[in-house]
């Protein structure tokens, strides 16, 4: 019953994205709003599965998305690849990267590995604006310069919105594949607590190293895409803070480590940016658009710092027992008394066991680890201390 | 050689200024555990005070300054208490799970302060034109007198808050909070307090900054970002929360960035401090100096 209830959703929500463009979205301001919703959308799902699943919040998965980007707009020119050719192409190399990336990185813990990837995707931005022979700088790559390649690509803006939606069905499929397999456990015992995980037979370093890889090839798929659609790449769009920040900003603010999570993210946000931004429905000076827009991310992260799905739990909360919800929920936080607040100073008590069945993992264990726990948070200062 | 100890001197000067801000970032983060993405914008709203000071009072930045500084702690001290304290401890919420929602606060809050500064001045640059407009020769390195003032009184305000953490009353209390925060409650110290005047100090820093850059550096509303982007670099290389680590790192990486503008590309300055940063959080990930916190 659980799963059949579950895989409804799954194909309501698909259902609902297919039939999207004839009853909303119908001009075309909104069909692009909505298709970059979708790569958005992509791309905060692929990095859920290292920093959401694994805790490993990384600044710099806008590395791969312009990799991603880069690929598809450099090598159809240069060297006539196929351009779908050239999207996989950059997935393989993202993959390369994130290894490479992850042995150098995955020494630092936390926040130094957060601020580690977003000093390194600020590097490729420099690196990117330096070396013009190569991207172009500063002017950046449109797709009629690149001629030839991408014209027998050339799609209607519905087509590009689809293949949104296709690659977003991809990349919640494998997140999901991964979150209810060992790996995914694996990953949330990381999160958790890294020496109890250890301790518990977990190869932290080898989990982390995949998750960033699977993470880094989906990425760059909705980088590549991004440059399909919008037609246009300069290292800021590409490796900029603003697309690295953006890509953790729909996950974290939407609920991050829940499947949910980026695509409400992704759902609410993107629109939103749009609609204040110009061109958009209201014609607002210059900045109160997004003094607006972060207003509202401050807003929501004040009422509940886990997200906005969270935020909708906790509403629903009022009606369903909690008995209920830990029984159908696809969160993958525990929902109790959130033992992962207690960071390492609870000792290896608290960890999820990786030996539980793989399939029933989510919302359960973090339920009975957390009650025995009581009030971690207070000790959280020690840790990275 | 006269050219290469002009590169450090230069360095050294900028470097200063970099590293008080950042110790204010470091303050923030060892006291609270906040990471603080709108931090390089305190250094902006800082500078924009001081431009409007100056234009409308004629006032000297080197007076401004203290108003600025009032102003940035009540500021920080406010923000404080109304957004961020309430996301450290709520309900069941533990503070790692709440952690990077936090960060994200912070950076909602930058965006904010940045667009709020568009839309009040615009996307022209803005200067404090006509003080501090000397040029000394020292023995044949030229010294600009506005570096040297924001040099002096960047190292005055460090010596400040070095002094204020170590030998006063309160910065016992602080020291306490960042030891065992449990323990110090125990005590009777006032945690929320020590925390949200930490954050008022480190605000009041970024501010301080701000206000001796613009005599030599001109602002607009988006230079936040890089001044935050260095002050992290400089923060994890000194080690979190280490205020002295923080001023010698600052001092780092002024020297680095001085050394590849001249040396190698002026547009690869800010990737040769980056770099360092990779090469430190690979190989010391505790920062160069250890992981010793505010003592």
């Amino acid at each position: 019953m659980r799963l059949v209830g579950r895989y409804k959703w799954a194909a309501g929500l698909v259902v609902l994205g297919i039939t999207l463009p004839y009853w909303l979205l119908h001009d075309s301001f909104w069909l692009s709003v909505g298709t970059e919703a979708l790569v958005y959308m992509a791309a905060a799902s692929a990095w859920n599965i290292l920093s959401g699943f694994g805790g490993q919040t990384s600044f710099g998965n806008s590395i791969f998305f312009g990799i991603g980007a880069y690929c598809v707009a450099l090598l159809p020119v240069r060297h006539g690849w196929n351009p779908w050719l050239a999207l996989l192409a950059g997935a393989v190399l993202a993959v390369v990267v994130s290894v490479v990336i992850g042995g150098l990185m995955f020494r630092a813990r936390g926040i130094y590995f957060a601020l580690g990837t977003f000093a390194l995707t600020l590097i490729l931005q420099i690196l990117a604006e330096h070396y013009q022979w190569i991207t172009g700088g500063d002017v950046g790559i449109t797709s009629s310069a690149v001629s030839g390649g991408l014209a027998e690509l050339y799609m209607s803006a519905a087509a590009y919105y689809y293949a949104a939606l296709i690659l977003v069905v991809i990349v919640v499929f494998v997140a999901h594949r991964v979150l209810h397999s060992t790996l995914g456990l694996s990953l949330r015992s990381v999160r958790d607590d890294e020496r109890a995980a250890a301790a518990c037979g977990v190869r932290i370093f080898k989990v982390k190293v995949v998750g960033f890889a699977i993470t880094a090839g989906l990425t760059a798929l909705a980088g590549g895409l991004y440059f399909e659609i919008v037609g246009f790449i300069d290292p800021t769009s590409a490796f900029g803070q603003t697309v690295a920040t953006e890509i953790a900003v729909l996950a974290i603010v939407g609920g991050g480590g829940t499947l949910a999570g980026p695509i409400v993210g992704a759902v609410i946000l993107v629109p939103l940016q749009q609609a204040l931004g110009s061109g958009g429905l209201v014609a607002l000076p210059n900045g109160l658009s997004l003094v607006i827009y972060g207003a509202i991310i401050v807003g929501i992260l004040w009422w509940d710092p886990r997200g906005m799905v969270h935020l909708a739990r906790a509403g629903r909360g009022l009606v369903v027992s909690r008995t209920r919800r830990s029984a159908s929920e696809e969160d993958t936080r525990p929902s109790g008394a959130s033992p992962s607040g207690a960071g390492h100073s609870m000792g290896p008590s608290q960890a999820s066991p990786p030996e539980s069945p793989p399939g029933r993992a989510p919302g359960l264990e973090g339920e009975t680890a957390g009650s025995s726990l009581g009030e971690g948070d207070v000790r959280l200062g020690r840790e990275n201390g | 050689m006269t050219a290469f100890i002009q590169v450090i001197v230069a360095g050294l000067l900028v470097g200063t200024v970099y590293g008080l801000f950042s110790s204010g970032l470091t303050v923030i983060f060892g006291v609270t555990r906040v990471v603080n993405f709108a931090h390089g914008d305190f250094v902006t709203l800082g500078m924009y005070a001081a431009v409007v000071l100056y234009s409308n009072y004629r006032l000297s930045p080197v007076i401004g300054i203290f108003p600025i500084v009032a102003g940035s702690f009540v500021l920080g001290y406010v923000l404080y208490r109304v957004i961020i304290q309430r996301t450290l401890k709520r309900g069941n919420v533990g503070g790692e799970e709440a952690q990077y929602g936090q960060l994200m606060l912070t950076l909602g809050l930058s965006t904010v302060i940045a667009n709020a500064l568009l839309l009040k001045f615009g996307p022209g640059p803005r200067s404090v034109q006509g003080v501090l407009g000397g040029v000394y020769n020292l023995g044949g390195v030229r010294v600009n007198e506005s570096q040297l003032v924001a040099f002096v009184i960047s190292g005055i305000a460090f010596a400040g808050l070095y002094l204020l953490v170590e030998k006063t009353y309160f910065g016992k209390a602080v020291r306490a909070t960042v030891d065992d925060r449990e323990m110090a409650s125990m005590l009777g110290i006032n945690i929320e307090r020590v925390f949200a005047v930490a954050f008022g100090i480190g605000i009041a820093l970024a501010g301080a900054a701000g206000a001796v850059l613009t005599t030599y550096f001109t602002v607009t509303p988006t230079v936040g970002e890089g001044f935050l982007v260095i002050a992290f670099v400089v923060v994890v290389m000194g080690g979190l929360g280490n205020i002295v680590g923080a001023m010698a790192a600052g001092l780092v990486a002024g020297v680095i960035q001085e050394v590849t503008a001249t040396y190698v590309s002026l547009d690869l300055e800010n990737a040769a401090i980056f770099a360092a940063f990779i090469i430190v959080l690979a190989f010391r990930p505790n920062g160069l100096f250890g992981r010793q916190v505010m003592s």
